[in-house]
């Protein structure tokens, strides 16, 4: 009884919780369409979000080519860079003196701009996926592992101290204990990650590709198409969400186990 | 350690013996050395309920995690009947002062944990996991996650696992400290019902004086660090044993002078 009436109560709250935003949204939109038309801005500006939503139907067809190839790079890109992530992490909380050498270095070179290693990738792997791939890796990676050595290392002590009281070795607590205990931590690196991943794929076509978003993009920008160039990131956007959503889904189905509240 | 999926009667279970335990730990400066143990010994027979109480701080983690396997102690054994265990791990049954339950596993799986661990995965440990929660009114809960249930409801989650582990020899840690004190009192009634019913190994580690006394055949206690044991006490009471017992003028009398022995040793330092 009480059980079914919360959820109902969760269901109410988290509607009026996306309710409001959406109209904000709406109402922001509408703004935007007002003062296109009003003040007669050009479209080689700022076209009209009515203009956009056209344009965008009518783009629709030929961008699946695009949208195929940077949904294939953000994908392998982001699964890459996650594996690598989680691996490396799980490696250095397993080999502690490693930990200690790698783990601030690591920190450190968080502040290294990936971006900006683009163009010296290219010089390294050509013009081909190689190098677009190696961006999005770094770009995922370093959240992602950062995220699983925390929940890793934050696995709950009188857990781990009841374990090595049965007897439990270092392998059987990582493997019941620390693996999934640092679930939650690992879903939050992705998620980061996964915003990261379409983002550097995106900039990744920028520095060198014949196809994609990104290629897609400058192609409109030397065309003064402000309109295509508002179809691709809108585009870009969905993408963005998507990955993010299914990311959450699978958060959801993996940590059932915690409280409403602690999600 | 065979594979045994049933739990048996009392006097399959061992001897736990301490013999002249010492045990310390370098102090921060780590030329020093600070004594924690001081020729600790005591015997848990097969079948007997064994408390030992102490002041906080009087080392009776550390006798734990000498018993357990952590610990190696300086001089002194730790014994199985003849087997000396000292220093090795993986020989007692443990149930902690938290109810350290994997938060991501139902009570079920929670309570197979401690087989689990021994590499036992069989049908009829789930089926007696199963039955003992159905014998301690938690059977509507096999599934549910421990972050559902109260505090005392956990405990006993944790208790189900100790007693269903392979190993014979039951430690519990002060189990129901964390515990309000009407939760207490319950769960010392079920504990002493249960533990009556399957008559375990048990040492207790506990600072509450009537605790022990009503729960135990024998109580140790404790001095200051470093500790030594200070009494040794035969509980005259019969089993089964009622909980009005705490009202038996002997039981006051007893309870009296442990709270008096305590007092002093605590302040003789």
């Amino acid at each position: 009884m009480s059980v079914s009436s919360s959820r109902v109560r969760a269901a109410r709250t988290a509607g009026r919780r996306t309710l409001a935003p959406v109209l904000v949204a709406i109402a922001l939109l509408a703004v935007w369409e007002a003062a296109v038309r009003i003040f007669d801005v050009p479209a080689w500006m700022l076209p009209a979000p009515s203009a956009i939503a056209t344009e965008l139907v009518q783009q629709a067809p030929r961008l699946g080519e695009d949208v195929a190839a940077t949904g294939q790079l953000t994908l392998v890109g982001f699964a890459l860079g996650s594996a690598t992530g989680v691996l490396v992490a799980a490696v250095l909380h397993l080999v502690r003196p490693l930990k200690d050498a790698v783990y601030p270095l690591l920190i450190l070179s968080q502040n290294v701009p990936t971006i900006a290693l683009a163009p010296l990738l290219v010089v390294w792997f050509g013009f081909g996926m190689t190098p677009k791939l190696v961006i999005i890796v770094l770009m995922c990676f370093f959240p992602v592992a950062v995220a699983a050595m925390d929940g890793l290392r934050g696995a709950d002590r009188a857990i781990a101290d009841y374990l090595r009281m049965s007897g439990s070795s270092h392998w059987t607590i990582f493997r019941v204990l620390e693996v999934p205990g640092s679930l939650p931590s690992v879903f939050s690196g992705l998620k980061i990650a996964a915003t990261y991943a379409v983002m550097s794929a995106v900039i990744a076509e920028w520095v060198g590709s014949d196809k994609g978003l990104g290629h897609y993009l400058l192609l409109q920008k030397s065309a003064f198409r402000a309109d295509r160039m508002f179809v691709a990131i809108v585009v870009i956007v969905i993408a963005s969400l998507l990955l993010f959503g299914l990311i959450v889904s699978a958060e959801r189905r993996l940590t059932r186990w915690r409280g409403p509240r602690e999600r | 350690m065979s594979a045994e999926t049933r739990v048996p009667s009392a006097t399959a279970d061992p001897r736990l013996t301490v013999e002249a335990v010492d045990a310390g730990f370098p102090t921060s400066t780590g030329d020093h050395h600070l004594p924690v143990l001081d020729g600790v010994s005591l015997t848990v027979e097969p079948g007997e309920f064994v408390s030992i109480i102490g002041p906080s701080g009087s080392g009776k983690s550390t006798l734990l995690h000498v018993i357990g396997g952590l610990v190696t102690p300086e001089h002194g054994r730790v014994l199985l009947d003849d087997e000396d265990i000292t220093a090795t791990r993986g020989h007692i049954s443990y149930m902690p002062q938290q109810p350290a339950l994997l938060p991501w596993r139902s009570v079920l799986r929670n309570v197979l944990l401690a087989r689990e661990l021994a590499g036992i995965r069989t049908s009829e440990s789930v089926q007696e996991a199963r039955d003992w929660l159905t014998r301690t009114g938690l059977d509507g809960f096999a599934d549910a996650y421990p972050r559902t249930l109260s505090g005392g409801m956990q405990q006993r989650v944790a208790f189900l696992r100790a007693l269903l582990a392979p190993q014979r020899v039951m430690l519990l840690d002060e189990p129901f400290s964390a515990l309000d004190a009407l939760t207490r009192a319950g769960m010392q009634r079920w504990l002493l019902r249960l533990w009556e019913e399957t008559r375990r190994s048990v040492l207790f580690i506990t600072h509450n004086i009537e605790e022990a006394l009503l729960l135990s055949d024998t109580v140790y206690v404790l001095s200051e660090r470093p500790a030594r044991v200070v009494r040794r006490l035969d509980v005259p009471f019969t089993r089964p044993r009622r909980d009005e017992v705490v009202d038996d003028p002997a039981f006051i009398a007893l309870r009296r002078e442990l709270t008096d022995l305590l007092a002093t040793t605590s302040e003789a330092r």
